[in-house]
């Protein structure tokens, strides 16, 4: 009963994480296109957009007052605020506090709920709601189950459990030395609501994809819920104040059977609920208690006297989070990753005034310089004339005088060491500003050189597509195949030195 | 059987493969690094950037309540004390002084302002809009007079003067609804966000 409340509660946490976004952006398109805007979100939207447009405006949409409904449900698990209430995490709270007393009451009312509800019921929120640990138990299953099957064993290493708060301290003293927004940034459980969030709007992450290789691989190459154990900072405020909850394991008077380890075994946290423990080390999932089989193990409530016996079901269960795990973060990726919302699309039909919007200014010498790259029909386009035709508008304004220059210019079109083009103008195509339209090879990064009266200079421009950038997918799924081809190398190698020997032996 | 060619080629090309995409990603994300680590245009209500960057506890939720989804949210481009924290890019898509954003913040550090006329003209003020004359074409004796007609505060932020050319007064806000107005590419009319 309760690991199946548990498992309730967990995928409804990972669904919240989905569809607060989902609500928030439903919301933002159903003011945009109004009422009755499906003809409107038909034309211009992506399938996502559409999609998510019909789910509002059949559900929120019909209450009074939607754009305010909207707005109702708003964060990730770092800053939740439901109704107005607002819920923080202790750790991203107690970093600001540190770096700005000023916002105090706001900050210590937010971490109300969590530190009431470690007190009352433990660390539930790492056991019980946090996406991380989610994720990870779906890694869990690939490190005990599919990794022993391929021949690979992940290491169990005793990782110091202080190590947590050394962490906490030393992150709280940088944010205050260096003056930075630390966990706040770092803290996975907070970076996974925020990219769910700009996936779904933006189609970019913000460098998540890293922090949760790095879990994730803490997961593999260190041991069983390494970054849970000994590395979360929000878990050692959580644990600290939860060891005073009264809703904890309890083990029955009774002897246990003899030589049984089965509940130490089946922590994920490695605590053996058997022995007297640590309650700041137990996250209260439960699982000991199904574990023991002579039943002495409860957890705060009396244990349900009917299990559920069905292997099918069970088998179903533990294959869930792994998928939503990865559905978690690809789904959102897959449903709309190009599309920056309400920005302007660079084809005729989907945006009329076709301003362009890509824009690099520096300062070089004497000047701001600007460079407005204009993509005609985007790069790679299939349908277009001229598919990889930019256009750049270039002008020089002197920084002091703020007048800007008018005089002959010559441009040249770089990429790395090579010479693409070269224009030269004797004035601006139009008010001050010179313009030139190039063929490139393709994305990436351009120089473009500017030679005027008494200056030269480059400036570099980043020429885009629409397209997702993989590369940090790519550079994170690289390292883990690397790691895991390592490992089983290494497996390899032991057993057949181990076979060697032992023929050695026996001849 | 030891390290055999099959396995030690895929080993390293997958290494390979990680470690220069990396780099790649890192050199695409730091080489334009001088043109944006520019001040950034926060949105309406932002304490002074120092205390604005202290309280903001990068929550993005701002950015998931803007109903004209005009903030965005730094990646690494910006720096990393600039990391996750909202900005509005006024060509892409401009602020309307909603507020709705100021409602939301959790900190304050968008300080919360009601949503009519006074107190947005009072209150807010994220830039300025600055007028480059040898660009603009009213000022080339060509009338245009659009960023005027985008103005939400007309003859109170922005005046004009003959044929229609654009004189930004001290009232102007910075929304920048002129700046992504403007017809002139690149924008003759652009905000300046406001010094602290």
């Amino acid at each position: 009963m309760v690991a199946w409340l548990r498992r309730a509660i967990q995928l409804g946490a990972l669904g919240l994480l989905l569809a607060v976004p989902a609500l928030n952006y439903g919301g933002i398109l159903y003011q945009q296109y109004g009422k009755n805007g499906y003809h409107k979100i038909s034309l211009t939207g992506t399938v996502f957009e559409q999609w998510l447009y019909h789910l509002f405006s059949v559900t929120v949409g019909r209450l009074a007052d939607p754009a305010v409904r909207s707005m109702d449900w708003v964060g990730n698990f770092g800053s939740f605020s439901v109704f107005g209430f607002p819920i923080l995490d202790p750790v991203v709270a107690a970093e600001t506090v540190l770096r700005t007393p000023v916002a105090w009451p706001a900050l210590l009312a937010g971490a109300a709920l969590p530190f009431v509800v470690a007190v009352v019921l433990g660390r539930v929120f790492c056991g019980w709601v946090c996406p991380v640990n989610t994720l990870l138990e779906g890694f869990d299953l690939l490190r005990r189950r599919a990794l022993p099957k391929i021949g690979v064993r992940s290491p169990d290493l005793k990782v110091p459990r202080w190590a947590k708060w050394t962490l906490l301290f030393a992150g709280l003293g940088a944010a205050v030395a260096f003056d930075i927004a630390l966990w706040a940034n770092l803290l996975p459980h907070v970076q996974i609501g925020r990219d769910v969030f700009s996936l779904m709007v933006f189609g970019v992450t913000n460098g998540g994809v890293l922090i949760f290789s790095g879990v994730i691989l803490a997961e593999l190459l260190l041991s069983r819920r390494a970054w849970c154990r000994s590395l979360c900072p929000t878990g050692a405020l959580l644990g600290f104040f939860g060891s005073l909850a009264p809703f904890r394991v309890r083990k029955a008077e009774r002897a246990c059977i003899d030589g049984c380890t089965a509940c130490a075994r089946a922590c994920p946290m490695g605590v053996n609920p058997a022995e007297p423990f640590s309650l700041a080390e137990c996250y209260n999932c439960g699982v000991c208690t199904t574990a023991c089989p002579a039943d002495l193990l409860t957890l705060g409530i009396p244990p349900s006297p009917r299990r559920f016996p069905a292997a099918l079901l069970s088998r179903l269960r533990k294959g869930v989070s792994l998928g939503l795990g990865l559905a978690l973060l690809l789904v959102p990726l897959a449903a709309s990753a190009h599309h920056m919302r309400g920005k302007p699309h660079y084809g005729y039909a989907e945006n009329y005034p076709q301003i362009p919007t890509r824009e690099t200014r520096v300062r070089v010498g004497r000047y701001d310089i600007t460079v407005v790259s204009y993509f005609f029909e985007g790069l790679r386009r299939q349908t277009s004339d001229t598919p990889d035709d930019v256009q750049f508008y270039v002008s020089l304004t002197d920084a002091k005088t703020g007048q800007s220059y008018t005089g002959p210019l010559t441009i040249e079109v770089r990429r790395g060491k090579t010479r693409l083009a070269v224009f030269q103008h004797d004035r601006p195509f139009e008010e001050a500003v010179y313009r030139v339209r190039q063929s490139v090879p393709g994305t990436g990064l351009y120089d473009l050189r500017l030679i005027a009266e008494g200056f030269q200079g480059s400036v570099p421009v980043d020429v885009r597509g629409d397209s997702v950038s993989w590369m940090p997918y790519a550079a994170s799924g690289g390292v883990v195949l690397f790691v895991l081809l390592l490992f089983i190398h290494r497996r390899r190698a032991r057993a057949s030195r181990r076979r060697k020997t032992h023929a050695a032996s026996g001849a | 059987m030891g390290l055999n060619r099959r396995r030690f080629l895929l080993a390293g090309a997958a290494a390979l493969t990680g470690v220069a995409s990396l780099l790649a990603a890192g050199r695409r994300s730091f080489a334009s690094a001088g043109a944006r680590f520019r001040r950034l245009l926060r949105p309406p209500g932002a304490l002074s950037e120092q205390d604005f960057l202290d309280r903001c506890i990068r929550c993005a939720r701002c950015a998931a309540v803007c109903p004209n989804t005009a903030i965005q949210m730094t990646g690494f481009g910006q720096g990393l004390r600039n990391l996750n924290t909202p900005y509005i890019v006024p060509r892409e898509q401009a602020c309307m002084l909603c507020m709705k954003c100021t409602e939301v913040c959790p900190t304050g550090a968008l300080t919360r302002i009601a949503a009519d006329d006074d107190a947005v003209l009072t209150q807010v003020k994220m830039g300025r809009a600055v007028v480059d004359r040898s660009m603009c074409f009213s000022y080339q004796g060509r009338t245009c007079g659009v960023c005027i007609r985008a103005c939400p505060f007309p003859g109170v932020a922005m005046k004009t003067g003959m044929y229609e050319q654009p004189i930004v007064t001290d009232a102007c806000v910075g929304c920048g609804l002129c700046e992504r107005a403007c017809i002139h590419v690149p924008q003759a009319i652009r905000i300046v966000p406001v010094e602290s």
